[in-house]
């Protein structure tokens, strides 16, 4: 099976899509003959010119609103934030205009848009660089939110969101871009709200997300060595929310993490807990934990925005001190 | 269906309305659209239409015209033909508030105490799967000390419970005791108005005194003796436990006894007065029994049968006499037996009954 990195594995879907539905085009800032800032439209110019992968000023307002009327007229807007905190810029069409129109409607309109864009801390990209934001578009009805942590998963959960008719935030950590991971070459897709069983435990079930999900392996790994068996579930998608396979995994373990970059307050971690408590109370043998970046913008310098972010040694402590409750 | 016609809300702030007049009489039919009532709100008489047609029924103790009544009071049915007038008017929706008080009630100033300690319960803390898993297992876990931080009781705690009770392969001792003193010293033992105690009682408070050397019996090892002890209740057996019984005489035992055996007769026993004992005494003597073996159950770790106390013949000094023999048995994890403890306790045990004065002194 050929290995790709996780970009070239979104790109992939990307370009194998265009290929097979011409209403799809991609609309952002400097995806056309540059291709992107993070390489996510590389070579896709050349194969579809301007008019399907369309170079845009700095005006998100603008041309969210654009391509909500374009999805609302039949065709299959792209919108490639590069840095998805400029979607905040758009927060009105996105919440009043995209999220509803379905709803609106009553389903007369579709609303096929896919909002994509790179999140999290790393890189000292500084606090307008650096958003999850994965929290906020999980609370509002009308969006589905896919944040995939490994090449398979980017590829598989980008081509469902093409093919959908529901708007769809495609998150992409800036840390996992360049992780490699085997892609198979045959016809895939992943199915929204289908956590992955990444690795199978008995002691403790880890629920980690994007970037956590490979940092968390590897600490189960180590752990693995002790005697202490982590289960990792990654999510995959945060709306819809496969709470079922927590849940199952929970029956089995008795404990659970939850561990997320950013913030915890109203974030996953909290949502996952209440499910849990409220659903599988009696399996619960030690409090619900999660491990949260700080609640603080994230700093530029270097040193500062490490020790906000969560690494291996925080999550390593966190098992062992969940282990001891 | 009797649909229940009710006041409406007229407004986002109205709690309350007057029925100004119906416009309908009491057995009228009415078709949807016709306007039933009116409804005095803040400003103005509001018409009330009808959605439904049917039979317009107005029970006798419904508001009447002039009556100022909370949103959502039942006012009327709409009936099909051949339809009855519920007898009880369903319920006022929940979902309707009720009307707030002219005066606004006083707000206290929020005390800024800090929150207070939480209140310690007297059972060990145990997490709900660990609670779960015991109710699953049997395993009675209140005596267990947690292994969790805070020792709190967790799954593993629960489990290796279960594992010792599952090895335990109770074992079984058995002696005869002469309590010919004891037959000779009971009715000295009546106090005031109390009854005489009863033999099993005085046994009771004996084998409390040689648990004391033998603590291993005592389950989970506790220097505490809570005495469940079986009372037949004419309906099956409960064995409500006699706390602290290592801190009470024998009368104080006779007496507490006496106090939960007729409360278990009267089907009055707290939930917790039967759980929690540590060590157990079952008694047939009242029905004739000889020698019985009890029946071990976790967290026990010991249970003592007491047969009854006859005059049988025995050997004294190469004589046959005759004596007041009682026979003990007592089922034990077979670690005890092994260990010795079960036989030096029973022996401690039967020593006793033989010269009762010695254990029955405080």
């Amino acid at each position: 099976m050929p290995e790709l990195t996780y970009v070239e594995a979104a790109r992939q879907a990307l370009a194998e899509e265009m290929a097979r539905d011409e209403t799809i085009f991609v609309v952002g800032e400097g995806v056309g003959p540059r291709g992107g800032n993070f390489n996510t439209t590389t070579g896709l110019f050349d194969l579809y010119g301007p008019e399907r992968l369309r170079d845009t000023p700095i005006c998100e307002r603008g041309f969210v609103g654009l391509c909500a009327g374009a999805a609302m007229t039949g065709t299959r807007p792209v919108v490639d934030f590069m840095f998805l905190d400029f979607i905040l810029d758009a927060f009105g069409e996105l919440i009043n205009q995209i999220a509803k129109m379905q709803y609106m409607s009553s389903g007369r309109l579709k609303m096929p848009i896919v909002l994509r864009g790179c999140i999290g801390v790393g890189g000292a990209a500084a606090t307008h660089h650096s958003g999850n934001y994965y929290p906020i578009f999980t609370h509002l009805p009308g969006f589905k939110v896919a944040v995939p942590s490994s090449p398979y998963d980017a590829k598989g959960l980008f081509k469902t969101a093409l093919r959908g008719d529901d708007p769809v935030l495609f998150l992409e950590h800036k840390s996992l871009l360049n992780t490699r991971g085997e892609v198979p070459e045959e016809e895939y897709s992943i199915p929204f709200g289908q956590a992955a069983v990444c690795r199978r435990g008995a002691h403790l079930t880890v629920v980690a997300l994007t970037t956590m999900v490979p940092e968390t392996l590897q600490v189960a790994e180590a752990l693995s060595g002790e005697g202490i068996s982590v289960e990792v579930i990654d999510p995959r998608t945060t709306s819809p929310l496969d709470i079922d396979t927590v849940l199952e995994s929970v029956h089995r373990t008795g404990r659970l993490l939850i561990a997320d970059e950013t913030f915890a307050p109203c974030g996953m971690g909290a949502e996952i807990a209440a499910e849990v408590v409220d659903r599988a109370f009696d399996d619960l043998d030690a409090p619900v934990r999660r491990l949260n970046g700080a609640h603080v913008p994230t700093p530029y310098s270097a040193p500062l925005e490490a020790a906000i972010a969560p690494n291996r040694e925080d999550i390593e402590r966190a098992i062992r001190d969940l282990m001891a409750e | 269906m009797a649909e229940p016609i009710a006041m409406p809300r007229l407004g986002w702030t109205m709690e309350e309305g007057t029925l100004a007049e119906w416009l309908k009489a009491d057995g009228d039919t009415v078709e949807a659209g016709e306007i039933l009532f009116t409804v005095e709100s803040d400003k103005a008489l509001n018409e009330i239409e009808t959605f439904s047609g049917g039979i317009l029924r107005i029970p006798p103790d419904a508001p009447r015209p002039g009556d100022t009544v909370p949103v959502g009071t039942l006012l009327g049915y709409l009936l099909q033909p051949g339809e009855e007038m519920p007898t009880a008017p369903p319920p006022t929706p929940t979902a309707e508030p009720v009307p707030t008080p002219a005066e606004p009630a006083p707000v206290a100033k929020p005390k800024l105490a800090p929150t207070p300690a939480p209140v310690r319960s007297a059972e060990p803390t145990i997490s709900p799967r660990a609670r779960r898993v015991a109710s699953e297992l049997g395993v009675e876990w209140r005596l267990l000390t947690g292994s969790g931080r805070t020792g709190r009781i967790v799954e593993r705690d629960i489990r290796a419970a279960a594992a010792r009770s599952d090895q335990a392969v109770p074992a079984i001792l058995t002696t005869e005791a002469d309590a010919t003193e004891l037959v000779t010293l009971r009715p000295r033992l009546k106090v005031e108005d109390a009854p005489a105690p009863a033999y099993h009682h005085l046994i009771a408070k004996l084998a409390v005194v040689a648990l004391a050397d033998y603590p291993q019996l005592n389950a989970a090892g506790t220097e505490a003796v809570h005495l469940s002890f079986a009372v037949d209740t004419g309906d099956g057996l409960v064995s409500p436990a006699i706390r602290n019984a290592h801190t009470k005489n024998w009368a104080e035992l006779a007496a507490e006894a006496r106090f939960l055996a007729l409360q278990a007769r009267r089907r009055a026993l707290e939930p917790e007065a039967v759980q929690g004992g540590t060590f157990a005494i079952a008694n047939l003597g009242m029905y004739g029994i000889d020698a019985f073996t009890p029946i071990l159950r976790p967290p026990y770790r010991a249970a003592l049968g007491l047969g009854r106390i006859a005059e049988r013949p025995a050997v004294r000094e190469g004589r046959v006499v005759p004596r007041a023999l009682i026979s003990l048995s007592l089922t034990v994890e077979s670690e005890l037996l092994e260990n010795g403890a079960a036989a030096r306790f029973l022996d401690r045990l039967r020593s006793l009954i033989e010269r009762p004065e010695l254990g029955l002194q405080d």
